[in-house]
C-alpha cells in the first residue's frame, strides 16, 4: 500500500521547464543566453599584467599565439601568430602554455555562479556558458536586468563576459563569440540578427572557409541567399547543419547539461518506531541539511518529497508544496509536522528520506503590488501554506467572479481574471450552494416585481426563473425563485445577510 | 483631584469609572453607521478585538452591518477571512459592495471544531489579516480568551456569529441583532469601556 498525500498549491506553478532543449511551438520557447569569456585562457594563467604576455597553443606541430594581453597587442602580436614570429617582434614576451584543465575548472566555477540565475546551465560550447533564462526573466525583471546582473556577478569572479541571448543556443554562442551583445526574442528574427557575421564565425575547417571566401560568400546572409541543395553539394552537409542551427531551424543538441542541483538525503533510524516524537528529529536534521544546501546555492524550494520507509512494505511518501520559494528548515518542518501529526502510518518507520523536487532561484525581496512590506506578504503566504497543510488542499478558496447571468455560475472556479460586477438588481450576500425548496406558508411577504433570469439554453444547465425578494416569519430577508414551468414551487437561493 | 489619583485613574485598567469618567480612548474603526458609532464606546468597532454577534437567524443583515468596516480594512490591504461560513459568500454581491475579492479568502472546514478554532487563532494572530469571521456551533469560554489574545497580538478583528446567549464573555463587544421592518435592531449586551443596554435601529435599503 502506498499512502500518498499530495498537496498542490493554488498559485505556485513550477518554474522549471521540463525540457528546455526542445523548441516548442505556441508558448514562448526557451531563451538561451550565452556568456562568452574571450579572455578565459589568459585569465586562468599567472601572466604578468604589466608586460607583454601571451598564451601559446600547439597547432599542427608548431606553437601559435592563442591569446595576448594589451601590452603584447601593442607590439602587433595577435592570436594565430607563430611563436617564432612573435619573438621576432617582441623579444621579451612572457609566454605560458594554454592549460585546458584550469580553463575547465574556471568555467565550472563560473557555471556555479550562473546557477543562481537559472538551473539550466551548459558548458558545451566552451569557453562559454549557456543559460536557459526564459523561466527566470520574470523573476529578474527582464532580460536586460538579468544580463547585467549576470555580467556583474561573473565580473566579480574575475572574468569578462560577452553576453548574447537568442532562442537558439548555437546562434547565441556565435553572436557572443563575435563580440555582439545582442538580444533576439523570436526565432524568425535570428537570420537578420546573424546576417552580418562573417562565414568564419561558423568555425568550419580552413579549406571550406577559404573556398567560401573565394566564391564571394563573406557573410552568413550571403550563404542564406543560396539554394540549400547547391550548398550541400559544394561544401558538404556540415555547413548546412550549422546554418540551420544558427537560424534556429534545427535544435542544437547540448549533451553536457549541468542538471539542476538536486538534494537527496536519507537517515536510517537506530530502531523502528511509529512515534512522531522519535522520528521527527531525524526529519528536522535532514531539513536543516536541505536548508544549508539551498543557502549555498542561493536557491529556494517550492516542493519537497518526504519518504518514510518501512520494513517489508513500500514507503509512505508525502509531497509538500509551498506557495512561494522557501529555504528555511523551520518552515518546511512546521508544514510537515502538521501533516504527519494527522497521518496514520501503516507500519513503523525504519528510515526517513528528504529530497528536493522543484528548485528555483531565490528571490530575496519580492515587491508587493500594494506597497506593503514584502516580508509581511511572504509571511501571509507561509500562513496559508500552514493552513493548507493541516486542512487539506481543498480548504482554501478564493472568491472568484465569472461573467454569467445564472446566479450559481457567477462565482466559483479558480480563474484569476475578475469580471466586473454587473449592476443588476440587488444580489444577496449569502448564496445557498444548492437551492432549497421552501413551503409557501413560510414566506410572510413577497415583494412583487420579479427579476426574470433566463439563460444558459446553450448548455445543459439552462434556467428560466423569476426571482423575488421575500421575508420569512423570523424576519430573514430571502432571495427566492420559482421556475416558469412550475410556478407553484418556491425555492430559496440566497439570504440578504 | 490630586495628580497621583488622576494618573492612577488613567493608567490602572482595573479601576472602572461610571458615566462621569473620561471618554474611553482606545483605537476603533468606524462602523459606517453614525447611530451605531454614537452608541459604541470610542465611536466604532473596537480594534483590535474579538466581537460576538448574536442573531436568531442568518439573513437579517448581519453581514451588511460589517460591510463598511470590511471595505475599510480591504482598502488598507488587509485580508477578509471567512472561516466555515454557513452559506456561500456570494462573490458578485460582495464585489458589488466594493470589497476586494483578491484579498478575501474562504476557509472551508467541513466538520471539525478544533480545526476551526485553530485556523481562526492562527489567522487572527497574523497582522496581514484584517477581519476574521467564524460561525461556531458551540462557544467555549477558553477559546474566546485565546481568540481575544490572538486578535490583540495580531492587531486584527475577530467576529464570532452565533445564536447562543451565554452568560459571560471575554470578548470586547457583544451585540444582539434582531430583524425589524426594513432594517436591523442592534443591542449592546457588553462593551468594553462603556455601557451595555443601549440599542439602535439601523435601516438597510
Amino acid at each position: 500500500m502506498l499512502a500518498e498525500v499530495a498537496i498542490t498549491s493554488l498559485r505556485s506553478p513550477d518554474r522549471v521547464p521540463d525540457d528546455p532543449r526542445g523548441v516548442c511551438s505556441g508558448s514562448p520557447g526557451p531563451l538561451w543566453l550565452c556568456a562568452h569569456f574571450p579572455d578565459l585562457s589568459r585569465d586562468v594563467l599567472p601572466l604578468p599584467a604589466d608586460r607583454p604576455a601571451a598564451v601559446i597553443e600547439t597547432a599542427k606541430g608548431r606553437p601559435l599565439l592563442q591569446a595576448t594581453n594589451i601590452w603584447a597587442a601593442g607590439y602587433g602580436l595577435a592570436p594565430g601568430l607563430p611563436l617564432s614570429a612573435a619573438y621576432a617582434l617582441c623579444p621579451d614576451l612572457v609566454i605560458a602554455e594554454r592549460d585546458p584543465d584550469r580553463e575547465r575548472q574556471a568555467l565550472e566555477r563560473l557555471a556555479r555562479c550562473a546557477l543562481g540565475f537559472t538551473p539550466w546551465v551548459s558548458l558545451d560550447l566552451a569557453p562559454a556558458l549557456l543559460l536557459e533564462v526564459r523561466g527566470s526573466l520574470k523573476l529578474f525583471g527582464g532580460l536586460e536586468v538579468l544580463t547585467s546582473q549576470l555580467m556583474d556577478r561573473l565580473a566579480a569572479s574575475g572574468h569578462r563576459a560577452v553576453c548574447a541571448a537568442t532562442p537558439s543556443p548555437y546562434a547565441s554562442a556565435l553572436l557572443a563569440r563575435w563580440g555582439r551583445e545582442a538580444a533576439v526574442e523570436h526565432v524568425e528574427e535570428l537570420r537578420s540578427a546573424l546576417g552580418d557575421l562573417p562565414g568564419a564565425a561558423l568555425g568550419l575547417d580552413e579549406r571550406t572557409h577559404e573556398r567560401l571566401l573565394k566564391a564571394g560568400l563573406a557573410t552568413l546572409r550571403d550563404l542564406w541567399r543560396l539554394p540549400r541543395e547547391g550548398l550541400v553539394r559544394r561544401y558538404g552537409t556540415e555547413l548546412l547543419l550549422r546554418l540551420d542551427r544558427a537560424a534556429g531551424l534545427l535544435a542544437t543538441p547540448l549533451r553536457e547539461f549541468r542538471s539542476p542541483p538536486c538534494f537527496h538525503a536519507r537517515f536510517e533510524l537506530s530502531s523502528e518506531t511509529d512515534r512522531l516524537a522519535y522520528f521527527f528529529p531525524a526529519i528536522e536534521q535532514l531539513l536543516q541539511r536541505l536548508s544549508d544546501f539551498l543557502y549555498e546555492r542561493d536557491a529556494g524550494l517550492t516542493r519537497l518529497h518526504l519518504a518514510l520507509e518501512h520494513r517489508d512494505r513500500p514507503p509512505t511518501r508525502l509531497k509538500q508544496g509551498s506557495r512561494r520559494p522557501e529555504r528555511a528548515a523551520a518552515h518546511f518542518g512546521r508544514l510537515l509536522r502538521e501533516r504527519l501529526e494527522r497521518l496514520s502510518l501503516p507500519a513503523p518507520v525504519c528510515a526517513v528520506a528528504v529530497s528536493s523536487a522543484a528548485l528555483v532561484p531565490w528571490a530575496a525581496v519580492a515587491t508587493d503590488l500594494f506597497g506593503q512590506c514584502a516580508d509581511e506578504a511572504a509571511d501571509w503566504q507561509q500562513l496559508l501554506d500552514q493552513l493548507e497543510a493541516r486542512l487539506g488542499p481543498q480548504a482554501l478558496k478564493p472568491l472568484v467572479l465569472r461573467a454569467d447571468h445564472r446566479p450559481e455560475r457567477a462565482c466559483g472556479g479558480t480563474a484569476q481574471a475578475l469580471a466586473a460586477p454587473s449592476r443588476l438588481a440587488p444580489r444577496p450576500l449569502w448564496l445557498l450552494a444548492r437551492p432549497r425548496r421552501v413551503p409557501r406558508g413560510e414566506l410572510a411577504v413577497i415583494r412583487p416585481q420579479p427579476e426574470r433570469i433566463e439563460s444558459g439554453w446553450w448548455d445543459a444547465a439552462g434556467i428560466r426563473r423569476d426571482y423575488h425578494v421575500a421575508t420569512d416569519r423570523r424576519g430573514a430577508k430571502l432571495w427566492i425563485y420559482r421556475e416558469l414551468e412550475r410556478p407553484d414551487r418556491w425555492y430559496l437561493h440566497g439570504l440578504f445577510g | 483631584m490630586n495628580a497621583d489619583l488622576e494618573s492612577l485613574l488613567r493608567t490602572d485598567r482595573r479601576i472602572w469609572r461610571g458615566k462621569g469618567g473620561p471618554k474611553a480612548s482606545f483605537p476603533v474603526i468606524a462602523s459606517g453607521f453614525a447611530e451605531l458609532d454614537r452608541l459604541l464606546p470610542g465611536g466604532g468597532w473596537p480594534y483590535p478585538a474579538l466581537i460576538e454577534i448574536l442573531a436568531p437567524v442568518w439573513g437579517i443583515g448581519e453581514l451588511s452591518l460589517l460591510l463598511p468596516a470590511m471595505r475599510q480594512l480591504n482598502r488598507d490591504g488587509r485580508w477578509l477571512v471567512w472561516i466555515a461560513p454557513p452559506f456561500v459568500p456570494y462573490a458578485p454581491a460582495l464585489a458589488g459592495q466594493g470589497l476586494d475579492l483578491r484579498r478575501t479568502l474562504v476557509v472551508d472546514i467541513p466538520d471539525s471544531d478544533t480545526d476551526r478554532w485553530w485556523s481562526m487563532e492562527k489567522l487572527l494572530r497574523h497582522p496581514g489579516a484584517g477581519l476574521v469571521m467564524a460561525w461556531p456551533q458551540r462557544i467555549q469560554p477558553v477559546m474566546l480568551r485565546r481568540l481575544q489574545l490572538a486578535a490583540e497580538e495580531g492587531g486584527t478583528i475577530g467576529v464570532l456569529f452565533h445564536g447562543q446567549h451565554a452568560s459571560s464573555t471575554v470578548a470586547a463587544l457583544r451585540l444582539a441583532l434582531a430583524p425589524t421592518e426594513g432594517g436591523l435592531e442592534v443591542r449592546v449586551l457588553k462593551a468594553r469601556g462603556g455601557w451595555a443596554g443601549g440599542a439602535v435601529r439601523l435601516g438597510f435599503g
